[in-house]
């Protein structure tokens, strides 16, 4: 598959790397690659998400539980912050989980989509050659998995977050008092949604 | 002397059956008690004596100070000019209660006058301790909160709706790419 023979690739060039010393450029994206790092962007993208979910909670119980924000604010600071950290991991996780699926599933369709921009370079008399076009393929499929994987864990992560929150604070917990409602609730559904996130499929 | 003793007993009987006998029961019209909400109090006077009694007086003030209640409609204490035997009455009042936690709500006292012109008197059914939710327990527990649960949604739908739209359009244009690319 692609994924192996790029780690062939990185394997095969970090050995002659290691006697030059240095990685090229593509070695560096084929490495990004397949770790779980996520660029700045895309990690602030993350946080952010992260913030907003783990504070929607706070509407809630304000609200609807009537909890005061003057006496509970402390509380609501630290749990928003926690569910912050724990969503962000759950959203790098699952992306990074998803998007090699994503990879091979959109094969097909992006391959067809580079074909189509080459034919139509092609019109203007420029030829492009097979290692070109198999890099373009290779960097689109990267590209498209990325953003699809991207958006996916967020709505994934949010949806299980909210759906588990909604469901202990208004049935598992709702004879709890509502300052440990909330506690419970809220830390609750982020752990879950943070350690179903570290499984393997 | 047991002779005169067997009379006297029976005539006693017999007259304290010829009096008004006063039942009164108070109860709340309402499930749920809660502060800043009407409350309604009812009270229902049954003569079931063989006479009929005058100048019934029912007197609930003692229950309800008016530091801890406020009276919205009605009053807390109402007179009755005759209850004929074998008839009821029945009195209500709302009242607002400015308070919260536990309280006692005692008997109504119930006061009135015999044929013979004797004042008598009686207190009404007793209700026990019966908490009084505070607004903020209130609001929990009661109120439906549409316009709350509505904004909730609003503020979801961003967080889901975009990231699924987003997710949605890139894997449709692909698997739309794939079939065609099959298909040819």
């Amino acid at each position: 598959s692609s994924v192996t023979s790029a780690c062939k690739a990185v394997v095969s060039t970090q050995s002659t790397g290691m006697s030059s010393g240095a990685l090229t450029a593509e070695e560096e994206i084929l490495l990004n690659d397949f770790s779980r790092n996520v660029p700045r962007s895309t990690s602030i993208l993350f946080h952010l998400n992260a913030l907003f979910v783990s504070a929607l909670p706070m509407w809630l119980f304000w609200r609807i539980q009537q909890l005061e924000l003057d006496t509970y604010g402390i509380m609501f600071a630290i749990v928003t912050l926690v569910s912050t950290f724990l969503m962000s991991l759950a959203y790098k996780n699952v992306k990074y989980q998803l998007k090699h699926r994503i990879a091979q599933r959109r094969h097909a369709g992006v391959t067809a989509e580079v074909m189509q921009q080459v034919a139509d370079a092609s019109s203007d008399k420029k030829k492009v050659v097979k290692k070109e076009k198999d890099d373009r393929v290779l960097f689109k499929k990267t590209e498209v998995a990325d953003l699809e994987a991207t958006h996916f864990s967020i709505f994934y992560n949010n949806a299980l977050f909210l759906f588990l929150t909604i469901i202990l604070s208004f049935y598992v917990l709702k004879n709890f008092t509502p300052g440990a409602n909330y506690l419970g609730s809220s830390v609750t559904s982020a752990c879950v949604v943070a350690f179903m996130s570290t499984g393997s499929n | 002397m047991m002779m005169l003793t067997a009379v006297f007993l029976l005539v006693a009987a017999v007259a304290a059956q010829e009096n008004p006998v006063i039942l009164a029961s108070k109860d709340f019209l309402n499930d749920v008690i809660a502060q800043d909400k009407h409350l309604t109090m009812h009270y229902v006077i049954h003569n079931i004596g063989t006479e009929t009694a005058t100048n019934v007086v029912v007197d609930d003030s003692a229950g309800f100070p008016s530091t801890e209640f406020e009276v919205v409609s009605g009053s807390l204490s109402a007179t009755f000019d005759q209850i004929a035997a074998g008839t009821n009455v029945s009195h209500a009042v709302v009242l607002k209660p400015l308070i919260s936690g536990m309280h006692n709500f005692v008997p109504a006292s119930v006061s009135y006058k015999n044929p013979a012109g004797e004042d008598m008197t009686t207190f009404s059914s007793f209700l026990d301790n019966n908490p009084i939710l505070s607004t903020t327990e209130y609001n929990r527990k009661y109120s439906p909160h549409m316009a709350d649960w509505l904004i909730f949604v609003g503020l979801c739908t961003p967080v889901l709706l975009i990231p699924f739209l987003m997710w949605h359009s890139s894997h449709s244009k692909y698997e739309a790419l794939a079939a065609k690319a099959k298909k040819s």
